[in-house]
């Protein structure tokens, strides 16, 4: 009985943890569906428009609706992958994990083969190590970090309002 | 967690069970809708979300009982304005009129004066109501107006949090922290009126945690063809933020301004100049303010903030200096489940002295005074997220009027989630000023030799409200709907009253108590995005004002007083989008007649449409430019007359050119 209860109650409180980092991640998987909105990319020649989660899923199936929205008329799909290289179809690719990080970040510079894709990441250390957009927390909100530079060069083009309510790192000296 | 367990084990087995599979139902629900409107929001709404539990972070949700209406920067930036008093013509139930080019009358539900005594204005916290005329003086009040983050409007009292002189409204100007005001901002702006004005900012970090900004602005603005009113100013200041460690928030801020005023004076006593003059004021301020906020456990939070206000202006009417010091203390506290205490305390000393001018001079050139006040606040949650009831009181002790205590009530009730209900009842004050005790003003000459004069009065009492507020608010991503219907009931208001002193030379009148009153009606505001592009904004509102002469009073003014406020007040705006870089914003308002019934102020100000529009390109991602042109429809007078005889100026349309550059 005592077994039972705890294992309820750690489930209710599971749940409640997961009430709370949901908020988060339904509003990271918000700018995610934006940036397809405000970010252009070149004429797509594939039937759907790829966005790809690298490693560990933290958006369990709060993302999954997004698979009805289209990008251009062609509609979305979510892709889980779990290496680098699988990401050849991407147009975006989403990372949590700081060692996927690393590896999407070098790859995505090194690689030629990895023009035009956006990458997305969850610390202002990403971006300043090269990735193009991260999440960060200032005041209880989920801010966006942009690293113009690397958006620039790699090809896509950046409204002018995207980069309004996000903070702009141009390259540089930072911290 | 084992809390969790504890409270639902007498609860048995199945019962657990049940509450659980609904919750997690519930649950589920809840988050596959939210998950699709999240798609659906802006970036602007995205970036605005709070995740922080509520428990974290202090709301002010006792907002959500009240009437409250928040222009934000894209709302300033969009307008076109280049003064604040300009930026607050948006808000529905705002009463802005302009006098001349550096003066305005601007109100909340009434009493519209140069000197509207019964409205508090808040600039990041500190305090800039004046207590020698009483009232804002708004030509002080700027600053770069892209580091404005919001103003919040509350219409209605706020005496049980702001204290005295809250009575029918507060205006809290906050500015963007150091962090928010990055970067290289210069922007400057040149047209018929605005002669020219150019604002720089830069913000930096000094290290990881600590952000600064740092500003200068000038502007000169052009007089009216009928006008004297040239006007020339200048400010600098500078902001630090610093968030040294978890728990600590500290912000530091300093300005400075200085400016030359002109208008056309109007003297009729029997003392030169006489008749109507061309008259030059100067303006001079500082201050410097120190906040930290500290965040304790279980969400408790401690603020102290502590500032030092220096203000001065030479006028041929009075010239005045004074210094203020304030220091303010708060805590925050959730002592019981479904509870949220916050209570403070504060303290300020306020030394003045006045230099008799022309028409009027002071009892004591110098005063100072204190002002102690504590308050306390309780947000109970009678139903969860439903049903919330809101008490508490400020009491304060002044040295001009003793104690004064301004309790309300505020009760919220949301039934679904995108409806929500309040009342409120509440008492406000406002205390006397330093010149309604102090004063002796000459006003004019009635028969050769004889002038009339109005005397302060040091038994002058506090003027006193009992409101009763109703609202209904319909908040939807698409559209909302803001609906506030008010009833105040005001006593010991001040009168003119006979005089029994004789003095030679002199008519004497000597300021009373002996007027009451009660004013009414309602404010309403819309706002409707048409598509991603298109949003349209309307108010409307609505107030009448009876004033009344208690049986012994010999007063005359009452009626002016009532006519100084417009009746009905309209405004639509259009925000449209048209290209990515092109932005097209169209502002029109209605504002309706002002009377002036006393003998003194002649004449009426005739109900006026008028219409703003700016047009905006942004050329780079670091440059905008811009072309606003305002009061389109040609030149209108706004105001007549004012407690301080100065001529009013027709409004004239003004078109300027802008450039923004931002790296």
């Amino acid at each position: 009985m005592r077994l039972f209860i705890f294992i309820l109650s750690s489930l209710f409180f599971s749940q409640s943890i997961a009430g709370e980092n949901s908020i988060e991640y339904k509003i990271k998987a918000g700018y995610l569906y934006n940036f397809t909105k405000f970010i252009t990319w070149p004429e797509n020649k594939l039937e759907t428009f790829n966005l790809c989660i690298l490693g560990k899923d933290p958006f369990g199936t709060i993302l999954n609706p997004i698979e009805k929205r289209l990008v251009k008329g062609k509609p979305i799909r979510l892709i889980r992958i779990q290496k680098i290289s699988e990401a050849r179809l991407c147009h975006i690719i989403y990372t949590a994990e700081p060692s996927q990080a690393g590896i999407l970040i070098s790859g995505a510079l090194t690689i030629d083969s990895f023009p035009l894709k956006l990458t997305v990441g969850e610390s202002k250390q990403f971006t300043y190590q090269g990735g193009m957009i991260s999440f960060f927390k200032r005041e209880g909100k989920i801010r966006l970090h942009i690293n113009l530079q690397r958006l620039r060069e790699s090809g896509l083009e950046v409204s002018a309002k995207l980069l309004e309510v996000a903070d702009v790192y141009v390259g540089g000296e930072h911290d | 967690m084992s809390h969790i367990v504890n409270s639902k084990n007498g609860c048995g087995f199945f019962q657990v069970m049940i509450t659980l599979c609904l919750f997690g139902f519930a649950f589920d629900l809840r988050s596959e809708t939210l998950a699709n409107t999240f798609f659906d929001m802006s970036l602007e709404e995205l970036a605005d979300i709070e995740i922080t539990s509520v428990a974290k972070k202090p709301q002010k949700k006792s907002f959500a009982a009240s009437s409250v209406f928040v222009v934000s920067q894209q709302d300033i930036k969009r307008s076109g304005v280049t003064t604040i008093p300009d930026a607050l013509r948006m808000v529905p139930g705002v009463q802005v009129a302009k006098l001349d080019s550096n003066k305005w009358a601007i109100s909340i539900r009434g009493f519209n004066d140069i000197f509207t005594n019964k409205l508090l204005i808040l600039v990041d916290g500190r305090t800039v109501y004046s207590p020698f005329f009483g009232g804002a003086r708004w030509d002080t009040i700027d600053t770069i107006l892209q580091d404005i983050e919001r103003i919040e409007v509350v219409r209605g009292p706020g005496g049980t949090l702001w204290g005295a002189n809250a009575v029918n409204g507060v205006i809290n100007i906050i500015t963007k922290k150091a962090k928010d005001s990055a970067g290289l901002l210069l922007s400057a702006l040149a047209g018929n009126k605005e002669k020219g004005q150019l604002s720089i900012r830069y913000g930096g970090d000094i290290n990881k945690n600590t952000q600064y900004r740092i500003y200068a602005k000038g502007f000169e603005k052009d007089r009216a063809e009928n006008g004297a009113d040239d006007w020339r100013m200048g400010r600098a200041g500078f902001r630090v933020d610093s968030e040294p460690s978890q728990q600590d928030k500290v912000t530091i801020q300093t300005g400075i301004y200085a400016g030359e005023e002109g208008e056309r004076a109007i003297s009729n006593v029997t003392t030169p100049p006489f008749g109507t003059f061309a008259s030059k004021a100067e303006v001079f301020g500082s201050h410097v303010l120190l906040r930290w906020d500290r965040n304790l456990e279980d969400g408790a939070n401690l603020t102290l903030q502590a500032y030092y206000d220096r203000a001065e202006r030479k006028h041929f009417y009075v010239s005045d200096k004074r210094d203020t010091v304030d220091i303010d203390f708060q805590h925050r506290l959730y002592r019981f489940w479904k509870q949220e205490f916050v209570w403070g305390a504060g303290f300020r000393y306020i030394g003045d002295k006045a230099l008799a001018g022309t028409l009027m001079s002071l009892s004591s050139e110098k005063r100072s005074d204190q002002i102690y006040s504590g308050f306390i606040q309780d947000e109970i949650s009678l139903i969860d997220e439903q049903l919330i009831l809101t008490l508490g009181s400020k009491v304060e002790h002044n040295s001009y009027t003793g104690f004064e205590y301004q309790p309300s009530a505020r009760l919220l009730w949301k039934p679904y989630d995108k409806h929500s209900l309040w009342g409120a009842v509440s008492r406000a004050v406002r205390v006397p000023s330093r010149v309604e005790q102090d004063a002796f003003l000459q006003r004019r000459q009635i028969v050769p030799g004889v002038v009339l004069a109005i005397q302060g009065n040091r038994k002058m009492k506090a003027e006193k409200l009992i409101a009763y507020e109703l609202g209904y608010r319909f908040l939807e991503k698409q559209f909302s709907f803001d609906l506030s219907v008010f009833y105040n009931k005001y006593d010991n208001l001040r009168s003119v009253e006979k005089s029994s002193t004789t003095l030679p030379g002199f008519f004497p009148l000597i300021l009373g108590n002996k007027l009451y009153g009660e004013t009414y009606g309602i404010e309403l505001s819309t706002s409707w995005a048409v598509n991603k592009n298109w949003r349209l904004q309307g108010g409307y509102s609505f107030i009448q004002m009876q004033l009344h002469k208690e049986v012994l009073s010999t007063d005359t003014t009452e009626e002016a007083d009532e006519g100084d406020t417009p009746h009905h007040q309209f405004n639509l705006r259009s925000l449209w989008q048209m290209t990515e870089q092109w932005k097209l914003d169209t502002a029109v308002r209605y504002v309706g007649r002002v009377k002036e019934a006393s003998l003194s102020r002649k004449g009426a100000v005739v109900p006026y449409v008028t219409i703003d529009l700016r047009l905006a390109w942004q050329a780079r991602k670091e440059l905008e430019l811009s072309v606003v042109g305002q009061n389109l429809l040609g030149k209108h007078r706004e105001f007549r007359g004012s407690t301080v005889d100065t001529q009013a100026t027709d409004v004239e349309p003004s078109v300027y050119v802008k450039v923004d550059w931002h790296i």
